[in-house]
């Protein structure tokens, strides 16, 4: 059994996790988010005294995304075990986690076009900050579809010893449910439904976060209770 | 039809219903009045709804006779829903 | 039955394991599923725990919904209590008492689904009776509580009804999701609730025709217990919802 290198696919999950937030959280500073109320200039303010950080921050958050793409498919492999021959969810589950990390690594681009001449026009910087905070704050849908049919996947496990218990089968469509109000922030510029809010972006946020701990302590005990029974 | 009555949950849900029509009066009828205190109504409304949400988990969700530590998370979370919105609308 | 058993076959070829590790329950789980009515507290969690950590889960979310209305709502009062003029009371009254209503529906529904399981498993104990004693007696509750879960689907519609017609009627006036805030939080918060009602009212027909399909043992309670719980959690959900968006002056 290769169950050494699901547990090395496993670890990529938190490497993402620890590199996305050096870049993207301790280096370029984009938490809390730069809010959509402010005005064009004071937008490209933040990128031209910032540029130097913002540039590696982004460049480090750019290569972690990589990273999600062993950790999905360390997902698959287990949620493969449970469906066997035809595994339709696993196959959903891996499509929409690819197209997850382009959502992850595509705005890190758009943010570094904008910190790549700070000194253009404020009115053009804006407008790709505006392009990378949307496309990283409103495109919920491939995650939920990913959550949605990993939870699916556990529901229809009727093995005596199941591969993930079921709780976390109601935890991944909660989650995803979770991610739904991140999808608003297209009417709104203030308030919590702004990409800037406590429930459209804080707490998408903190449940995707904690959607990877809880889903790296599952995967854990499932590789290894794999090699056991190998 | 007996076996419906004599149920422990529909003395609770008659309560219910009562306390939902008492709600409406006072939210709709006695709000109409000029000189009464309106901040008291509204906290009297939310600690009523706050009651009722307790019946729904002991006797509908069954909450009563489930394990301390399920019990104490539901009961947590009415006290600090119901006191957060008390305090801050 | 037969899926499970297809599984089992697939597994088989994939090397599982069949015995219960102890690892894939935690520690609230109780096995236990004697009578609640019977039992002292602290014995029965109704449905699967599962079923808790999503409705816990969600409640803490609408929790949270709460607290950032009653904030926002302290920050412009003004604004709140004149858009709050045009809201319709009696819908949010109706719906209201349609959802208790619907949840009363399931709670007898969990009962009489909980007494022919009881007393199939006495039946079964007991050598004297055989199957076709058993099933006799238990197809009439089970008929009982199908008929029940039907009635709490059918308020279940006209909760949405209701909901569709209050929608209409403020959409036809001009009022939607960008207005103002106060209207902004109304639409997010019915609309998210209004998703949980048909959700649930999936789960009722599912049930329905389960219990119709006829009840085989504990599984099945569970399963309902599961469905249940997740209904009256739409019911305390809105139970909160009426006076906040409604009612508070």
């Amino acid at each position: 059994m290769n169950t050494k290198s699901q547990v090395l696919c496993a670890w990529c999950g938190v490497i993402f996790l620890v590199l996305f937030s050096i870049g993207w959280v301790l280096l370029a500073r984009f938490l809390p988010p730069i809010s959509p109320a402010l005005s064009a200039n004071d937008v490209a303010a933040i990128y031209q005294q910032n540029t130097g950080a913002i540039r590696i921050g982004l460049a480090l958050a750019m290569i972690s995304a990589a990273f999600t793409a062993p950790w999905v498919a360390v997902i698959a492999a287990q949620m493969k075990r449970i469906e066997g021959d035809s595994p339709v969810l696993t196959y959903s589950m891996l499509v929409a986690g690819a197209a997850g990390i382009l959502i992850l690594m595509i705005p890190t681009i758009i943010w570094t076009v904008a910190a790549f001449r700070p000194e253009r026009d404020a009115e053009l910087i804006m407008l790709l900050n505006d392009f990378g905070w949307l496309l990283f704050v409103m495109t919920f849908s491939p995650f939920f579809i990913q959550n949605m049919v990993i939870g699916l996947a556990i529901f229809g496990d009727n093995a005596e010893a199941p591969i993930f218990p079921r709780w976390l089968g109601y935890f991944n469509i909660w989650v995803a449910i979770l991610l739904v109000p991140g999808g608003l922030v297209t009417f709104f510029k203030t308030g919590p439904f702004a990409w800037d809010g406590i429930l459209a972006f804080w707490m998408p946020l903190v449940v995707f976060f904690g959607w990877f701990v809880v889903m790296f302590m599952a995967l854990l005990k499932a590789i290894k209770q794999q090699a056991q029974s190998a | 039809m007996q076996t419906f009555f004599r149920h422990p949950a529909t003395p609770i849900w008659l309560l219910l219903m009562i306390a939902t029509g008492l709600s409406w009066w006072l939210g709709v009828d006695a709000g109409r009045e000029e000189d009464l205190n309106y901040h008291l109504i509204s906290t009297t409304l939310i600690i009523i709804a706050f009651i009722k949400v307790r019946f729904v988990m002991r006797y509908f969700m069954e909450v009563r006779t489930a394990p301390l530590s399920l019990r104490l998370i539901c009961d947590a979370w009415i006290v600090v829903v119901c006191s957060a919105i008390v305090w801050l609308f | 039955m037969n899926e499970s058993g297809k599984a089992a076959e697939g597994r088989t070829t994939h090397e599982r394991p069949v015995v219960a590790s102890p690892s894939s329950s935690i520690t609230l789980c109780t096995s236990d599923k004697s009578l609640p009515d019977e039992c002292s507290a602290g014995e029965h969690v109704p449905g699967e725990v599962g079923i808790w950590v999503f409705v816990l889960g969600d409640m803490l979310v609408f929790g949270l919904f709460f607290t950032v209305f009653a904030y926002y709502r302290g920050l412009n009062i003004d604004l709140y209590l004149q858009s709050q003029t045009s809201l319709n009371q009696n819908y949010g009254a109706l719906n209201t008492l349609l959802l208790l209503l619907s949840s009363w529906f399931v709670v007898m529904a969990v009962s009489d689904v909980r007494n022919s399981v009881n007393s199939n498993v006495l039946k079964k104990s007991s050598p004297a009776n055989k199957d076709g004693l058993a099933q006799q007696n238990t197809s009439h509750p089970s008929k009982r509580a199908a008929m029940l879960l039907a009635l709490a689907f059918l308020c279940g519609l006209g909760f949405g009804l209701v909901k569709i017609i209050e929608y209409t009627e403020k959409i036809s006036a001009g009022i939607t999701i960008t207005s103002n805030e106060f209207f902004m939080y109304y639409y997010i918060f019915t609309g998210l609730h209004f998703l949980h009602v048909l959700i649930g009212m999936g789960v009722l027909v599912f049930l329905c025709l389960k219990v119709r399909a006829g009840i085989s043992g504990e599984s099945d309670l569970v399963l309902v217990e599961s469905g249940a719980t997740f209904w009256h959690m739409v019911d305390l959900l809105w139970i909160v919802l009426f006076p906040l968006l409604y009612l508070m002056k």
